[in-house]
């Protein structure tokens, strides 16, 4: 007995070096389920070039670690960002977007607009699925339809028209908006948009596809060990510069230290969602690089906007102003991130900055008297258990603290915190989320009244300018009309922006063409390592 | 002959050195649990966000963490927490679990066969992920992770009482109070359970460990305490993401559980020698 539990208190104290840990959450939060799809797929010749020319050979087999193992690798079949790192190695895309974000031809070589509601897209003739069928307009139509379809990717795909999307001819298909919709090709590039083989999905079923996927991209699923990795192949047969090695295998590893220890012991070429707090040893870490650039994610805190006592937008400024942004994003993501002077990412279009942000806690005493809680207000901050939200969440607290604001912490899964949301039990909670596709349409969906979002919107006049700013197809309007937007909600205090994230990537010397994607979804087919 | 048990047991504990070192040990962190308000140098969330990371050092012999709170304030604040949980879990499970034992060995038959197989069915659940599975149903927070402990307490308090009162029970002296006419509980309560006391003293020393073991395992999964409470576990949660650069986050909160565990085991193995008829010479 009494080794026995010495034996376990011991094991308790080292816990955290085996990295026993329940907390790493590998779901992204439901705002986060959409993803930009193909995006590097294609290597140029002269970056090609640039490979032979760094000498040396090149490393037959690519090995990326990501944060946690894929339920599914279905376009339609997930909210992971995992998954969707997966799929975009597989899966291909009717349009995608260039490192400057415009939409380029992938799938499609052209299309043109031919009213306000379909765009008429005209396929590559060269495209085969890794099942040997020819792609075709077959193809398109039904992913589309399933897009809308699947639960996981319907919310996204709900301004796409499955009815009125047809084939015009094998090449040729309509794509049909249900209203006039501006950004419609940012949600084609995203992994939803991912045309899967229309044969393969009804010949397997959901389910088996899910596992054994078939797309048209540069890499051929291979082979899937639960729990440890999955393994693609080169497509011999892919139409594009086809990558220059053989073998990419995706590692599963939920726990961050493990994930970079994997990456010093060199078992990893290039290491996904490291943790913000030990990315400036690893940098300094002979042999390995940290990947740094603007991400489409942000951190937020968010008031329930039906919530009776936070109602009162005095109170939400008070908590707006109680708050030293400054402090909170240098502490918790060091220099890894900005802080957040709108509603939504600094990357997203039409972002308009509104200041820096006002740290008063005099004034937020006083905005808090005046609205009739002098003496102190208390209000409950359920918060994901991941340590990005927790630790701002106990910051936050803490100045809260300073103005009479008791904020009570419950912590829960995200997929939990947003359905509690949505049934209203939620006052405030601190989220982070990727919105992928880049468009403001898409970052402030959550505020849409007829969504079934978890901030309970009610306010009808941010329904209104979403639905003008997705039917302006003129950039400068549509731009202006989200700045309106963005300004309104800023000054509601609906939602208080905390940082504007970097996204980064641990990558060794040897690694080259590595694109650092804002969205997190990295192709890794235009990488090449040398030995 | 309650005095006399407690008389013996102490010369007993008294020879034991080892034994009086954990007692030693769990008063020193009792004292520390009461008076923590006077002896912690800073308070449980005095953040300084521009002191964070700072390694062991006069002002903070423990070091402070990544809020620039100080962990050894932190750590005497959460003794609080380890020996309530500890306390108020062995409390309540020894209270159920002494009740269905004594049922069970008393009554025997049905009762015994009915309230024993239920206990074996607990019994077939590690305690750990009954634990989770319980807080998980009732939520987070202190109370029903005390509740989640106390309850995978119960079978081994079940079992001890009941085993100890199937061995009491047929003595002469029950028959003699059962001849005067006593009832069924002043029998259990008077004459059966006092005399089954010594295996349970040790069984609640030592279920204090492992309820505080356990109540830590919960936090460190998120699952117990709510920040900005100082647990130990949950500080060790916390921390572990940081030990590469800022070992003492967590190397102190894992000395303090690895302490206290100590501590009790070894004074509730001296309890036990003491206790144990055979080796009384």
């Amino acid at each position: 007995m009494k080794k026995k539990s010495m034996v376990l208190a011991v094991l308790l104290t080292m816990g955290m070096l085996a990295g026993c840990s329940g907390k790493t959450d590998t779901k992204t939060p439901e705002t986060t389920d959409i993803a930009s799809g193909g995006q590097t797929e294609a290597v140029t010749a002269s970056t090609t070039a640039v490979a032979e020319n760094a000498g040396g050979a090149i490393k037959d087999e690519v090995v990326a670690v990501l944060k946690g193992e894929p339920s599914n690798i279905d376009p339609h079949g997930n909210t992971e960002l995992v998954a969707m790192t997966t799929q975009v190695q597989i899966f291909e895309t009717l349009v995608k977007k260039d490192e400057d974000g415009n939409i380029i031809p992938c799938l499609a070589e052209s299309w043109e607009q031919v009213d306000d509601t379909t765009i008429r897209f005209t396929l590559r003739d060269d495209v085969y699925f890794h099942n040997g069928e020819k792609l075709t307009a077959d193809d398109v139509v039904f992913t589309i339809q399933r897009a809308t379809e699947k639960p996981s990717s319907a919310s996204i795909f709900a301004s796409f028209d499955a009815e009125k999307t047809k084939a015009v001819d094998e090449r040729t298909v309509d794509v049909a908006t249900k209203a006039p919709f501006a950004a419609v090709y940012n949600y084609l590039t995203s992994t939803r948009g991912g045309i899967v083989s229309k044969k393969a999905v009804e010949e397997m079923g959901d389910d088996q596809f899910g596992r054994n996927p078939v797309g048209t991209g540069p890499f051929v699923f291979d082979s899937w060990v639960s729990g440890t990795s999955i393994t693609l192949k080169r497509n011999d047969a892919y139409w594009g510069e086809k990558p220059a090695y053989g073998t990419l295998t995706l590692k599963f590893i939920t726990e961050t230290a493990n994930r970079a220890l994997e990456i010093e012991s060199g078992n990893a070429d290039i290491v996904l969602d490291p943790d913000t707090g030990d990315l400036d040893r690893l940098a300094e870490t002979d042999g390995l690089k940290v990947v740094t650039g603007d991400s489409y994610g942000m951190s937020y805190i968010v008031f329930s906007m039906d919530d009776e006592v936070l109602s009162d937008v005095r109170i939400r400024q008070a908590l707006s102003l109680a708050l030293d942004l400054d402090s909170i994003v240098e502490t918790v993501y060091g220099s890894y991130a900005s802080v957040n002077e709108s509603v939504m990412p600094g990357t997203v279009f039409s972002y308009k900055s509104q200041g820096a942000h006002e740290y008063d806690p005099e004034k937020a005493k006083a905005l808090l008297a005046e609205s009739g809680y002098a003496e102190g207000l208390t209000i409950t901050l359920n918060l994901p258990n991941g340590s990005e939200q927790q630790n701002i969440g106990v910051i936050a607290q803490n100045m809260w603290k300073e103005i009479g604001v008791t904020a009570n912490i419950s912590t829960a899964s995200t997929s939990e915190v947003i359905a509690a949301g949505r049934r209203g039990d939620n006052q405030a909670t601190i989220m982070a989320a990727t919105y992928s596709t880049g468009d403001p349409g898409h970052a402030l969906a959550d505020f849409d009244t007829r969504s079934d979002g978890f901030f309970r919107p009610v306010d009808k006049k941010i329904d209104e300018l979403l639905d003008k700013g997705s039917a302006a197809y003129d950039t400068a309007e549509r731009a202006k009309i989200y700045e309106e937007l963005q300004d309104y909600i800023y000054h509601q205090y609906y939602m208080i922006g905390v940082a504007n994230k970097t996204v980064n990537y641990v990558i060794t010397d040897q690694v080259q063409n590595f694109y650092c994607d804002p969205g997190n979804i990295p192709s890794f087919a235009s990488v090449t390592v040398t030995e | 002959m309650k005095e006399g048990l407690f008389i013996q047991t102490w010369r007993g504990l008294k020879k034991n050195k080892l034994a009086m070192f954990g007692m030693v040990m769990i008063l020193f962190l009792l004292v520390v649990a009461v008076f923590a308000d006077v002896l912690a140098p800073y308070g449980v969330d005095d953040q300084d966000l521009t002191r964070k990371f700072l390694a062991p050092c006069l002002a903070h012999p423990f070091g402070t963490d990544e809020f620039g709170r100080d962990i050894l304030s932190r750590i005497i604040h959460g003794c609080r927490y380890s020996l309530m949980i500890g306390a108020v879990a062995a409390t309540l499970s020894a209270a159920a679990g002494m009740l269905i034992g004594s049922l069970a060995g008393f009554y025997g038959r049905q009762a015994d066969n009915i309230l024993m197989r239920l206990i074996d069915i607990m019994l077939a659940i590690p305690s750990t992920l009954l634990g989770i599975s319980i807080v998980a149903a009732l939520g987070n927070g202190i109370r029903n992770v005390i509740i989640a402990v106390a309850i995978g307490a119960v079978p081994a308090y079940a079992r001890i009482v009941r085993a100890s009162i199937l061995s009491v029970k047929e003595q002469e002296y029950i028959e003699a109070a059962r001849s005067i006419g006593a009832s069924d509980v002043r029998i259990i309560l008077k004459h059966i359970l006092p005399n089954c006391l010594a295996p349970i003293i040790v069984q609640i020393t030592m279920s204090v460990a492992k309820a505080i073991l356990e109540a830590s395992s919960l936090s460190f999964i998120g699952l117990g305490v709510q920040p900005p409470s100082a647990e130990w576990g949950a500080m060790l949660s916390a921390g572990r993401a940081y030990i590469r650069k800022a070992w003492w986050i967590v190397t102190f909160p894992g000395l303090a559980i690895a302490m206290i565990i100590f501590g009790l085991n070894l004074f509730g193995d001296g309890l036990r020698d003491a206790l144990d008829p055979r080796l009384k010479t």
